[in-house]
């Protein structure tokens, strides 16, 4: 018997960026417009392979968005093998949120594989995210532009970040 | 290779090392030859020297120069070919290996899984070989693991599913059992299952192993029929739910939640170092519980502590753990209250008694149609109706001289009184009755007997002529009977009558 071996992952940003439609469109291929604000932990589970042939089993640890309300638990990180910082294109200041969630991540649990998604790629004329920003980014953490609407990037990105910790 | 040391540094401090630069025990023999080197110098002042003398010189210059050099060389070369020896002796090699094999193997086992990894693959195969060419030895070693584990096994399957009929016997007669009947059908719970729910104290229904920093599902076990949702989900969520409570309410890191409940569910957690056990449970769990899973979670510490800490998302060997989390599957039902016990016998005797009747009823039918059958089969009896229901009665022609029916209906166990009777005479011409008649007609002497053949009626013996002539005439009026043979008869006086 071979198994599969599981990894824990997490998706960190701050509220309404489109975390929990990332996932459901990662794990069940589904979009909806309607938004549920995550209250604590949504987890999920989904097989991913490289192009190599491995196989990773992701257990996705949906987090709730940081915002006034509600304060993103450090704790949840715990033994996640990376994560993938999420920020809304539209909204810049959901950026740096998603940066200032980053550093205290780390301060907690030490540097860790990340992937930087902009999502929401899809509403061309809100996006604000300059090339020069872009650059400034990609300079820190692997940029991704995804949009959970179309499934634009969004395998990719977890492809992405289970390359990075295997 | 400590012997190679002083070889290499000796050229360039040559003056200053020449002995105490050489820690090898076999340089201390060399100061002899340097000392010999000093008094070289005054005597090269003598008159110059023959070809041997040089050739002499030369070789005691060489001795100073690389004598070291040399020697070390040449324990070196004894040192190699012993080496070399030992090497190609396959023997000794073999010896070598073995003595350091089993301490390389543990060594190895303990820093990573490539030692098990490279050996897998062998051992497999050999497993299978051995089975291929003769499953005998293998079957013999593992008889005493598997024997056992198997029987455990059916005793197991075979104790629960006694359990569950009992259960289900027991309640089959009661209120309470017609309730669950129905709550059965409603739902579409199997019985079995309603009624175990019903007598429950508690079941332990799954046991989750969870890695503690990660979350992720170990190893997980459910109790029979019981059907859980995504346990890898599960795992991480009980992980969640725990680090909220945890951050939530400021607890200290020893800390632990320890117990969820939610209705007739309630999750029980044990936490050790590296692993959390914990255990859904239907009903309400003793305090022993708790004990049961800290043991069991001390043992999977114990058997796979090393794989824990290094656990990287591989939850294969975890499966190891399966006997121990399955140990803790424990269940306990409540005793049967006592009415259901005279509900049940009153039952169990009102079907006795309706078997009894039937059997009754049945041996009381076999007998009337015996009864009624004897009586049809009798000469000069005809039974043209009958009736059981209500008052029994039988209807028919009967022949005055035939046998008596109520003796027919005694012989067969029927009392004279329990049947009314209702029989038209007539006169049957069965021989056996046509025979009666006649001696009932002809009232023959004492000394004559009367036979029937066909029609003829055959007296035989001796009879006053006055009965012969009257018979003649009588006999032929009988039914039954055409003629009347007296030709066996003697006339004359009847024999006297015996006192």
């Amino acid at each position: 018997m071979n198994s599969v071996p599981q990894k824990k992952i997490c998706l960190v940003g701050t509220s309404a960026v489109g975390k929990t439609s990332l996932v459901r469109r990662f794990v069940h291929g589904l979009f909806s417009d309607e938004y549920l604000t995550t209250i604590g932990v949504r987890i999920d589970k989904k097989e991913v392979k490289l192009p190599d042939g491995t196989a990773v089993q992701l257990i996705v640890w949906d987090l709730n968005g940081e915002d006034r309300f509600q304060q993103l638990s450090m704790s949840y990180l715990r033994g996640s093998a990376g994560y993938l910082l999420v920020a809304d294109g539209t909204r810049p200041a959901s950026i740096d949120t998603a940066l200032d969630l980053r550093r205290r991540i780390e301060a907690q649990h030490g540097p860790l594989p990340l992937v930087l998604l902009l999502n929401k790629v899809d509403l061309s004329t809100e996006w604000t995210v300059t090339d020069d920003r872009l650059d400034e980014l990609n300079a820190e953490a692997t940029v991704l532009l995804t949009s959970a609407k179309t499934g634009h990037q969004v395998s990719r990105a977890f492809r992405l970040l289970t390359e990075q910790f295997l | 290779m400590a012997s190679s040391q002083p070889a290499a540094p000796l050229p360039p401090q040559r003056p200053a090392a020449s002995s105490p630069a050489d820690g090898d025990g076999a340089a201390t023999e060399q100061p002899p030859g340097h000392t010999q080197a000093r008094p070289l110098a005054p005597s090269t002042e003598a008159p110059p020297p023959n070809g041997e003398e040089i050739d002499a010189t030369f070789e005691t210059l060489r001795q100073v120069l690389v004598g070291p050099e040399r020697d070390a060389l040449d324990r070196l070369q004894v040192r190699f070919e012993a080496l070399q020896t030992q090497y190609d002796d396959v023997q000794a090699r073999i010896t070598r290996v073995g003595q350091v094999l089993p301490e390389a193997i543990l060594f190895h086992r303990d820093q990573d899984a490539t030692l098990i990894e490279a050996l897998r693959p062998t051992v497999e195969s050999s497993i299978r070989h051995s089975i291929t060419r003769d499953p005998k030895p293998l079957a013999d070693a593992l008889f005493p693991i598997m024997g056992p584990a198997i029987r455990r096994a059916i005793q197991r399957a075979l104790r629960d599913l006694v359990a569950t009929m009992n259960r289900a016997l027991e309640y089959s007669f009661t209120l309470r059992g017609l309730r669950w009947r129905v709550e059965a059908y409603r739902t579409g719970v199997p019985l079995a299952e309603v009624i175990l729910r019903h007598t429950l104290r508690y079941r332990v229904e799954q046991v989750f192993l969870i890695h503690r920093s990660t979350g992720l599902l170990l190893a997980h076990v459910t109790a029979d029929h019981i059907e859980s949702m995504d346990p890898d989900l599960v795992s991480g969520m009980l992980t969640a739910i725990q680090s909220f409570v945890h951050d939530s309410f400021g607890a200290d890191d020893e800390d632990h939640l320890e117990s969820l409940r939610m209705g007739d569910l309630t999750v029980r957690a044990a936490q050790g170092p590296e692993a959390v056990l914990a255990a859904v449970v239907r009903g309400v769990p003793p305090p022993e519980l708790q004990r049961v899973l800290e043991t069991a979670l001390e043992e999977v510490h114990e058997q796979l502590g090393s794989v824990l800490s290094a656990f990287d998302g591989q939850t294969e060997p975890f499966e190891l753990t399966r006997p121990l989390l399955e140990g803790c599957l424990q269940a306990q039902y409540a005793e049967l209250p006592k009415r259901h016990g005279t509900l049940a016998t009153l039952a169990v005797l009102a079907g006795l008694a309706l078997l009894v009747i039937v059997a009754l009823q049945v041996r009381g039918h076999l007998r009337w149609q015996a009864a009624v059958e004897a009586l049809h089969a009798q000469p000069g009896i005809v039974v043209t109706e009958t009736q059981r229901r209500g008052q029994a009665i039988i209807e028919g022609l009967r022949d005055p001289l035939s046998v008596d029916p109520a003796a027919v209906l005694e012989a067969h166990g029927l009392a004279p009184d329990e049947v009314t009777l209702a029989w038209q005479p007539y006169q049957s011409l069965e021989p056996s009755l046509s025979l009666a008649r006649a001696y009932y007609t002809l009232q023959p002497p004492p000394g004559v007997s009367l036979t029937l053949e066909g029609t003829t009626l055959r007296a035989t013996g001796t009879a006053p002529a006055s009965w012969v002539d009257v018979s003649q005439q009588m006999a032929r009026v009988l039914p039954g009977i055409r003629a009347f043979d007296a030709r066996a008869l003697t006339v004359g006086a009847p024999p006297p009558v015996e006192p």
